[in-house]
This record gives structure tokens, sequence and C-alpha cells, in this order.
């Protein structure tokens, strides 16, 4: 279980997230909904370490785990929303780069498993292909593999429908539901409420501090 | 008119070979300089990024022909003598490390902060995103403003004649006062082209095979 304990984050003095708790089952798949500003993308941020909450923490089965801290590889994987792809390195070398100087894998080894990887995503013929020779849904699934191939227990996604094609979102939403049952954990950051209702076991609604405020009132 | 061309060939060609020396010398010394001074450009300690500033802005600031003479016959004022060649080369990196500095500073901030983050959450460190991920894609980059420079330099370094040094342009200089001729002067203008002819191709190979990505 992925768990969230009174998280705290401000932007210049504006709370963004304010005593925030939420936990994820393991194997099961976590969607984060809201408006935009309501602060969906700081806390991916938060998740994956690229910021640091105010206050708060973090546990995975009970240990606080700390994102940020990545020696051996992070827990938590995450596939933006723009995919970010390294545009110099072909496809195979996207995903096998991390697990060779991170993991320190053999670069033989890091190649059969990221070639299955490959393989399994439906990618096997691009291998050797630069992201800029791909479509939108093959670059976020190299994406995907390279989140993957560095075994994380946590699988985010930012936004993984809004720079696909409309006929591509059932397939992402199908994937999606492959790697849940393959046992991963995922969290996923729509705004898309009926992706969300499709795919997630569990959908958390943030709000926009502003509206919250003026509920109260 | 050829035998003419002849007779004066070998000086023209051992003022090439002064001018190649120059060049050579001075890429393989500004570029990894620039580089350097460029990651200072772009640190967050203060005293080290104005310092660096001062430093690009008094070398972009000045004529090269200045400086160059500020080297070789200023500095023995201060008790700091060089021979000729080592005042050219040293005035020469220490100018076009300025130039390279602010190129790669450009390069490295066009690339895009994403690339960064992705490295960072597979858990790469510093040294392996900038080995891996940002140098790759800055060098694509910086490819035609160093390109620009490279072409530059070539003709810049017919100034180091202020100081003395027998190189392309001054040997075309001395036949042709010598011979009351033009045709030296010509010849010369001809060998330039040549090298640039050949950086501009070596240019071009380099930048095509960097198209393999976008």
């Amino acid at each position: 279980m992925f768990q969230l304990e009174n998280i705290n984050q401000s932007f210049k003095g504006r709370p963004i997230l304010t005593d925030l708790n939420l936990s994820v089952e393991s194997g099961s798949i976590l969607a984060i909904v809201g408006p935009s500003g309501a602060g969906k993308s700081t806390l991916l941020r938060l998740m994956s370490g690229l910021d640091h909450p105010d206050s708060g923490r973090f546990l995975i089965n009970g240990i606080p785990y700390e994102p940020s801290h990545r020696k051996q590889g992070a827990r938590i994987g995450v596939v933006f929303q723009d995919f970010r792809l390294f545009p110099h390195l072909s496809v195979l070398k996207n995903v096998t780069l991390a697990p060779i100087m991170v993991k320190k894998q053999t670069a033989k080894a890091a190649k059969i498993a990221g070639v299955a990887l490959l393989q399994q995503l439906g990618l096997s013929g691009q291998t050797a292909a630069y992201p800029f020779q791909l479509s939108g849904g093959q670059r976020q699934r190299v994406a995907i593999a390279r989140a993957l191939a560095m075994q994380p227990e946590i699988l985010c996604y930012d936004e993984p429908t809004s720079a696909l094609d409309p006929s591509l979102v059932a397939n992402v939403a199908q994937l999606i539901l492959d790697l849940k049952n393959q046992g991963m954990t995922q969290i996923v950051v729509t705004h898309d409420i009926q992706f969300a209702n499709q795919i997630a076991d569990q959908i958390f609604e943030l709000q926009p501090k502003e509206v919250q405020k003026n509920d109260e009132a | 008119m050829i035998h003419y061309s002849l007779s004066i060939l070998p000086a023209l060609l051992s003022g090439a070979r002064m001018t190649l020396a120059v060049f050579g010398l001075t890429i393989i010394g500004a570029i990894p300089l620039g580089l350097l001074l460029s990651l200072g450009l772009l640190a967050k300690f203060k005293p080290l990024h104005d310092g660096l500033n001062l430093y690009v802005w008094l070398m972009r600031g000045t004529p090269l022909l200045l400086q160059l003479i500020f080297v070789f016959y200023g500095l023995p004022v201060v008790g700091v003598v060089f021979n000729r060649f080592d005042a050219a080369l040293i005035a020469f990196i220490l100018n076009y490390a300025a130039y390279f500095a602010e190129i790669f500073r450009g390069g490295f901030q066009a690339v895009d902060n994403g690339q960064v983050e992705a490295a960072e959450v597979l858990g790469l460190t510093a040294p392996q995103t900038i080995t891996k991920i940002i140098v790759p894609q800055t060098i694509k980059i910086v490819l035609p403003s160093v390109g620009n420079e490279v072409i530059n330099l070539i003709k810049d370094s017919s100034l180091v004649y202020v100081i003395g040094i027998g190189d392309l342009l001054r040997a075309g200089n001395v036949a042709s006062a010598r011979d009351v001729n033009l045709l030296p002067l010509l010849l010369v203008g001809i060998i330039y082209l040549l090298l640039t002819a050949m950086c501009t191709w070596i240019l071009r190979r380099l930048e095509r095979y960097y198209r393999y990505y976008r």
C-alpha cells in the first residue's frame, strides 16, 4: 500500500494542498481528478520526488519513503504528459539507459529485458527508431516501457489521454488495465472523468483551494 | 605569371602553416576552456557568475587586435614576458573561449528542462544527466554557431601580423611589397578560401551526422 500522510504544499504563500491524506492499495488503480489549478500536477511532482512537500510524508507498505532518494532507482515511475523521451537516443536506448546507468545492469541484460518489454507493449518493430519517427501513441508506450524498465512498484501517469488522438484513448485504458492484471500499482492524474471511471478502482477528487474556501464561507 | 606564382608559393605555404598552427591550437585550447566557462556562467554561485560575465564582457567588448597588443607589449611592463607565438595563442584562446562560453551557455539553456526531470525521476545522477542527456543534445544545438566562430578564426588569425608573426597574410604582404605586385595577395585570398571551404565541408558533415534525430 502506498500512502500520503498530511501532505501540505504551498506556492508563493498560496496553499495548494492542505493536509492531504490518500492511500492506494497495491495492485489497484487510483485516479486523481479535478479541474486545472486544483494541484494535480503539484501532487504528481511531489510523489515523483521532483519537488518536496512543505510537510507530510509518504509511506510504502507502512515504511516511510522519500521519493527523491533514487540511488538504486526510484520505486515510483513516472510517465509524463509530454512523454519527455530522449530525442537523441533510439527507442531501445531510451529504455535501457537508466537500467544500465542506475541499476548497473550489463548492457546485454538491459537490452534483453528492454526488447522483451517493448515487444510486450507492441513496439518490437520500433526498437531502432528515434522518438521523432513515432506516433503519439507509440511515444507514450515507449515512455511507459522506459519507466517499467526500472521495475517501479508504483507507476504514475500525468494526463495520459491529453496528448493522444481520441481514438487511442481506449488503447491506453486497456494498457493500464493490462498492467494492473500484472500487479502494478498505478496512479493516474487526469482531468478526464470519463476516462477515470473507465479504469480506476478508486477516484480522488482534488478541488482548487479558492473553491473550498467559498464553500466554507 | 605561373612561374612567378610558383616562385612565391613556398613562402606563402610556410605562412599558411603558421596560420593553421594558430588556428588549430586556438581551437584545441578555446573549446574546452569555453565549455568550462559556460558551466561557470550557469553556476548559481554569484561571485563566480559575475566574475565570468565581466570576463566575457571584456573579451567580447574590446578588439582582439588590442588584446593581442596588450598581451605581447603590455604585459612585459609588469614583468610578464611571452614569446610572440605564445602571446598570440594566449590572446586568441582567451578571446575565443569567451565567445564559445556564451554559445555553450545558450546551448545548455536551450535543452528542455523536462529532459533533466525525466532523467531525474529515472534516478540518473547529475553528472550522468550532463554527459548522457544534456551534452549530446547541446552539441547539435551549438554546432552552427560554433562553425561560424571556427570560420571567423581562420581569418582572425591574420591579426598576428601586428606582433610580427609570419602568417599567411604577412607572407603575401611581404612578397607584394617587395615585387610591387598584387598577385601574391590574390593567391593569399585563394588559400584562405580553400581553408574555409575545407572547414565548411567538415562542419556540414558534422551537421548532417546530427540530423539522425530531431
